[in-house]
C-alpha cells in the first residue's frame, strides 16, 4: 500500500464515520467515551458478550485483575447507574475494544447507539430504524427476530432446562431435523412440534403462518410486535423468528445486519432489559453496535 | 453466483444425481478430473468432505453437501438446512464380541468429538485417535472399542466385531454459510424448494 491508498482509506474512514455519527446525533443521542478498563470480577458477573478466556487482562497497583475494555455496555451501565434515580438517555460511542485472538491482541473499532429508560415497541422502532439509516445505501441486510418467540416455543415444550438448552443449541444452528427428533422423544406434543417446524424451515418465513396460532401469552407479544415492527419500519428487512442470539441477556426484539463482503454480523443489536437488573438498578435498555472495520470492508470497492 | 461445495465420493455421486433430476448441474462429469463446474450462475466444487466445512464456514463456498459425520465431528459453524435424505448410515459403538466392558474405555476413532459427545457421560474415555482401519484397533490390543460409522456392519463382522450402542443417524446434510443465508436468502431458498421437490418426487 502507497502513502496516497493509506490516506485516500483513512478519509474514507472519516467520511463514514462521520455519517454514521451525525444520524445518531441528529436523533438526539450524546457521545459517551468510554473507560478502557474494567474489572474482570465484574465483567464475569454481567456475562459479557465476550468470553472471559478472550479478554485481554491486566493486573493493577492493588494486585487486582483489570480488563481492557471488550465492549462498551458495561461502562455505559456503571457511569449511568451511578447517576440516580433514570431518566430517559440516548447515547453513542465510537471507540476500540480489546480481545484476545490467536494472533494476540487484536483492536476493532465500535459505534454504537444505546437507548436507556424507556420501555415501548416505538423506543425499539427508533433505535431499528436507526439502524436502518446506518446501512442505508449499502448492500447489508438486516435480518429482525424476536427472543420471546424463542423463550415461548420453549415454554410451550415444557421439557427441563437442559433439554431446553440442547433444543436452543440445535435452533442456533437451524439444525431442524435434530430439533424435532429431540421433541419428538421427549414426547412433546404434535402441536407445538408443528410450530418448531414452522419457525425453522427456511421455506415458510412468511409471517402470515405464524399469525394461526400462539401457544403462550410470550408468543403473542413476540407476533404483536413484530407485526408492528414490519407496519412501521419503511425499510425491507428479512423476518426470522428462528433466529436465536448467543447473548441471554436480550430480551424482545433482536435484529442483526449483514454484508456480503464480511463472514459475520456487521451490526449486532437488541432489547436487553434483562442486563441493567444485574446491577441492581433495573431499567429498560435497548441498542445496537456497528463493527466498523467490516462496515469499512463492506462499502469499499474492491 | 452462488457456489456449492460437495464432498467428494459416492456423496457426491448422490448429489449430482438429485441436481440433475431437476435439471441442474448438468455439466458436471465426476469422471473427469476437474474440480470445479460452472453452469448457470452455480459454481459447484468437489472437495474432501472435512474441507467442505472449511469452504463453507469461511464463505468461500456458499452452500455445501457433506454427511452429517462430517459435521459433528467439526462443530456447527453454519446453518444445515436439509436433510437429503441418501448417504444414509449411523454412529456406533462397537467392540470384539464377547469383551466385557468397563465403565474406563480405551476408545479408537476417527471421530473423537463425536465420541465424546455421545459417551464422554457414560463412561471415563482415554481416546486414540486413528485415521483408518479403526477396526483393527481393538483387535491388535490399541483400544478396548472403536466409535465409527457403520453403513452395512460388512466390515465390522468381517473382523468380528459386534455393535454395542448405536449412537446416532447420518445422513448428507445441505449446509449454507450463514451470511449467505442472509443476503442470498431468495437464491438459497429457491434451490432448497428444487431439491425439495426432487425429494419428494422419490418418495
Amino acid at each position: 500500500m502507497t502513502i496516497k491508498q493509506w490516506l485516500q482509506e483513512k478519509r474514507a474512514e472519516d467520511r463514514q464515520s462521520q455519517r454514521l455519527i451525525g444520524i445518531l446525533n441528529t436523533y438526539g443521542y450524546t457521545r459517551f467515551n468510554p473507560s478502557y478498563f474494567e474489572s474482570f470480577e465484574d465483567y464475569v458477573h454481567c456475562k459479557g458478550r465476550t468470553s472471559k478466556l478472550e479478554t485481554v487482562k491486566v493486573i493493577n497497583g492493588m494486585g487486582d485483575v483489570e480488563i481492557l475494555r471488550p465492549d462498551v455496555t458495561l461502562s455505559i451501565l456503571k457511569t449511568i447507574t451511578g447517576l440516580g434515580p433514570l431518566e430517559k438517555v440516548k447515547l453513542t460511542y465510537d471507540t476500540r475494544v480489546f480481545k484476545l485472538a490467536a494472533e494476540g491482541i487484536a483492536e476493532s473499532r465500535q459505534i454504537g447507539a444505546e437507548y436507556f429508560g424507556e420501555m415501548s415497541i416505538d423506543c425499539d422502532l427508533e433505535v431499528m430504524g436507526l439502524a436502518v439509516k446506518c446501512l442505508k445505501d449499502t448492500d447489508a441486510v438486516l435480518v429482525i427476530g424476536h427472543t420471546k418467540f424463542i423463550t415461548g416455543l420453549l415454554k410451550a415444550t415444557g421439557l427441563s432446562p437442559d433439554k431446553q438448552e440442547r433444543l436452543l443449541t440445535a435452533m442456533y444452528h437451524k439444525q431442524q431435523k435434530e430439533t424435532i427428533e429431540l421433541l419428538r422423544t421427549s414426547k412433546v406434543s404434535e402441536e407445538v412440534i408443528e410450530k418448531f417446524k414452522q419457525v425453522m424451515d427456511p421455506l415458510q418465513q412468511d409471517l402470515t403462518c405464524y399469525r394461526k396460532g400462539y401457544l403462550n401469552s410470550e408468543m403473542r407479544i413476540a407476533l404483536h410486535d413484530m407485526e408492528y415492527i414490519m407496519k412501521m419500519l419503511p425499510e425491507p428487512f428479512q423476518v426470522d423468528l428462528g433466529m436465536v442470539s448467543r447473548f441471554d441477556y436480550y430480551d424482545g426484539l433482536i435484529f442483526k445486519g449483514y454484508m456480503p463482503k464480511w463472514n459475520a454480523p456487521v451490526l449486532r443489536g437488541g432489547r436487553y432489559d434483562k442486563l441493567t437488573a444485574l446491577y441492581g438498578a433495573s431499567f429498560p435498555a435497548v441498542g445496537f453496535s456497528i463493527a466498523f472495520d467490516a462496515y469499512m470492508k463492506g462499502v469499499s470497492n474492491d | 453466483m452462488i457456489r456449492i461445495a460437495m464432498a467428494k465420493g459416492r456423496l457426491s455421486e448422490s448429489a449430482v444425481a438429485m441436481f440433475q433430476e431437476v435439471g441442474l448441474a448438468e455439466s458436471v462429469d465426476l469422471a473427469s478430473r476437474r474440480l470445479v463446474f460452472e453452469e448457470d450462475e452455480i459454481a459447484y466444487m468437489f472437495l474432501k468432505p472435512k474441507d467442505v466445512m472449511t469452504y463453507v464456514q469461511n464463505g468461500i463456498a456458499d452452500l455445501g453437501i457433506v454427511g452429517s459425520d462430517v459435521i459433528e465431528e467439526a462443530g456447527y459453524h453454519v446453518y444445515e438446512l436439509m436433510d437429503l435424505g441418501f448417504g444414509s448410515c449411523k454412529f456406533a459403538l462397537a467392540a470384539p464380541e464377547g469383551r466385557i466392558m468397563h465403565k474406563k474405555m480405551r476408545l479408537a476413532t476417527k471421530y473423537p468429538n463425536v465420541a465424546r459427545k455421545y459417551l464422554g457421560k457414560t463412561y471415563d474415555l482415554t481416546i486414540i485417535p486413528l485415521n483408518g482401519s479403526v477396526e483393527l484397533a481393538p483387535l491388535a490390543g490399541l483400544s478396548d472399542g472403536i466409535v465409527d460409522i457403520v453403513e452395512t456392519g460388512k466390515t465390522l463382522k468381517a473382523n468380528r466385531l459386534i455393535v454395542l450402542e448405536d449412537l446416532c443417524h447420518v445422513s448428507a446434510r445441505l449446509i449454507c454459510n450463514k451470511v449467505t443465508y442472509r443476503i442470498q436468502n431468495r437464491a438459497v431458498t429457491e434451490l432448497m424448494k428444487l431439491l425439495k421437490g426432487a425429494m419428494d418426487d422419490r418418495q
